[in-house]
């Protein structure tokens, strides 16, 4: 008549049950409880398991036009990548302003052989004009940072969401994007993303990537 | 009529759910403030249809199996990566309406079998988590989820904060009664109780409760006999041993 189990034994069980299931949920949704937003999981992803990127063709300001693949191949240098778009008020500008800074240093550490720069527009609207005009207002030396659109958009989302960057249009005709130092090895593999606050760390950890390849 | 009303309410609800993602989950306090609760209490609607059956509360004493899990749900979709995730996963968005549409339908009947101390903790410490995620969602500087901008995140937080006064609040004025009463009344737990839910068919170990199940009882009352339940049921069994 009575089932085998009795209903408090049962509920401890169904407890015990909802238990390990809940934990390994919350295990898996804060990626090894490491991490609560979704930036964060996906630097500790890179930094786990470095990504390839998908075939895109970058438009630089210059009016060329080369894909990325090749682009990282053939430049044999540890690319910080970065991005941006031209008509940005806000991070955009910080980062303008940290990658300026950067490109001083690499050239005073003398590491423009080992590592360079390479920003690209997430706006569709940047064309070479623009690019130009950014490059010029941040006094980029093409020899170590160079600006890129990309202009065909499924190549474009592919790209972001590749990089796992996220646009997001916010008034004003403004964009919100995750701004972070991407650090592409000279297979063309994303292999760490640091803060876009931790341009130094940035900058360390590439030219240590440029000085143990040579 | 009102019963057909309520019979459809739920069907009606989740349509409109699944037809509304996209507007909803257009911003993180529509999708955390207004879809998430919404499924619960479309969970609860689709109760009719679901006939989750009698046998299940067996193992759901005191309703303590679903407010746990109730806890871990919260819990899991107030992490932002969770929540955007079901943004861009099917299987996460998948997930995520199953969850807590399970919950919303399994909460009215672990209410009724849960005694007001049990409410109380559980309903205190979901509480407490939400109002502490949103202070999180207000103060941090940066984004959470990349695809929701930063002035959303505060209005979120904010929004959860206030959730979860309103649901602490709105708890205690519902059970206002018990801080009156005392805790157990002489009469009730002598009195073989049965944990079912009264709109299912009453379990074979109890065939001496009547017509309990006919007339549906407000969730104080019942809850007060919770505490009842799960105690006299094993005295009772002993004095069968007895003669």
């Amino acid at each position: 008549m009575n089932s085998p189990l009795s209903s408090s034994r049962a509920t401890a069980l169904a407890v015990l049950a909802v238990t390990l299931a809940g934990v390994g949920a919350l295990y898996y949704g804060s990626c090894g409880f490491r991490a609560i937003s979704t930036e964060a999981a996906r630097r500790i992803e890179v930094a786990e398991r470095p990504l390839r990127l998908p075939a895109a063709t970058l438009s630089g300001a210059d009016g060329s036009a080369r894909l990325l693949a090749d682009d990282v191949r053939l430049d044999g240098r540890i690319t910080l990548v970065t991005f941006i778009y031209a008509r940005c008020q806000s991070i955009c500008r910080v980062v303008g302003s940290e990658l300026q800074q950067m490109q001083d240093q690499i050239r005073a550490r003398g590491a423009a052989g080992r590592v360079r720069l390479v920003t690209i527009s997430v706006d569709p609207r940047d064309d070479a004009r623009a690019l130009t005009q950014y490059g010029r207002m941040m006094k980029s030396d093409p020899e170590v940072w160079r600006l890129y659109g990309v202009a065909d958009d499924g190549e474009r989302r592919r790209l972001l969401d590749a990089f796992g960057v996220v646009v997001v249009p916010a008034p004003l005709g403004e964009f919100e994007h995750n701004a972070a130092f991407h650090v592409v090895d000279r297979s063309g593999r994303l292999v760490r993303i640091l803060d876009y606050t931790e341009p130094d760390i940035a900058l360390d950890d590439a030219l240590l990537r440029g000085a143990q390849g040579s | 009529m009102t019963s057909t009303l309520l019979r459809w309410s739920g069907p009606v609800l989740l349509g409109l759910l699944l037809t509304t993602r996209a507007p909803l989950e257009a911003s993180m306090l529509g999708h955390m403030l207004v879809q998430l609760p919404l499924l619960v209490i479309c969970g609860a609607l689709l109760r009719p249809w679901l006939r989750l059956p009698a046998r299940l509360a067996r193992w759901d004493g005191q309703g303590l199996a679903t407010f746990t899990a109730a806890a871990f749900v919260t819990t899991y979709w107030m992490i932002p990566r969770a929540l955007e995730q079901a943004l861009f996963e099917p299987l996460a968005a998948v997930a995520k309406f199953a969850s807590l549409l399970l919950l919303g339908a399994a909460l009215p009947g672990a209410l009724r079998r849960a005694h007001v101390v049990v409410q109380l903790f559980f309903v205190a410490n979901i509480c407490a988590m939400m109002a502490i995620a949103g202070m999180l969602y207000r103060e941090l500087p940066q984004r959470l989820c990349n695809a929701y901008l930063l002035d959303d995140q505060t209005v979120t937080g904010t929004s959860l904060v206030i959730l979860a006064l309103v649901l602490g609040v709105a708890w205690c004025i519902v059970n206002a009664r018990h801080f009156a009463d005392p805790p157990e009344r002489p009469d009730e737990p002598d009195e073989p109780n049965e944990t079912d839910e009264p709109d299912e068919p009453n379990e074979p170990e109890e065939p001496e409760e009547p017509e309990e199940s006919e007339e549906p009882e407000e969730p104080e009352e019942s809850s007060a006999r919770g505490l009842g339940t799960s105690f006299p049921r094993r005295r009772e069994s002993k004095s069968v041993d007895q003669p």
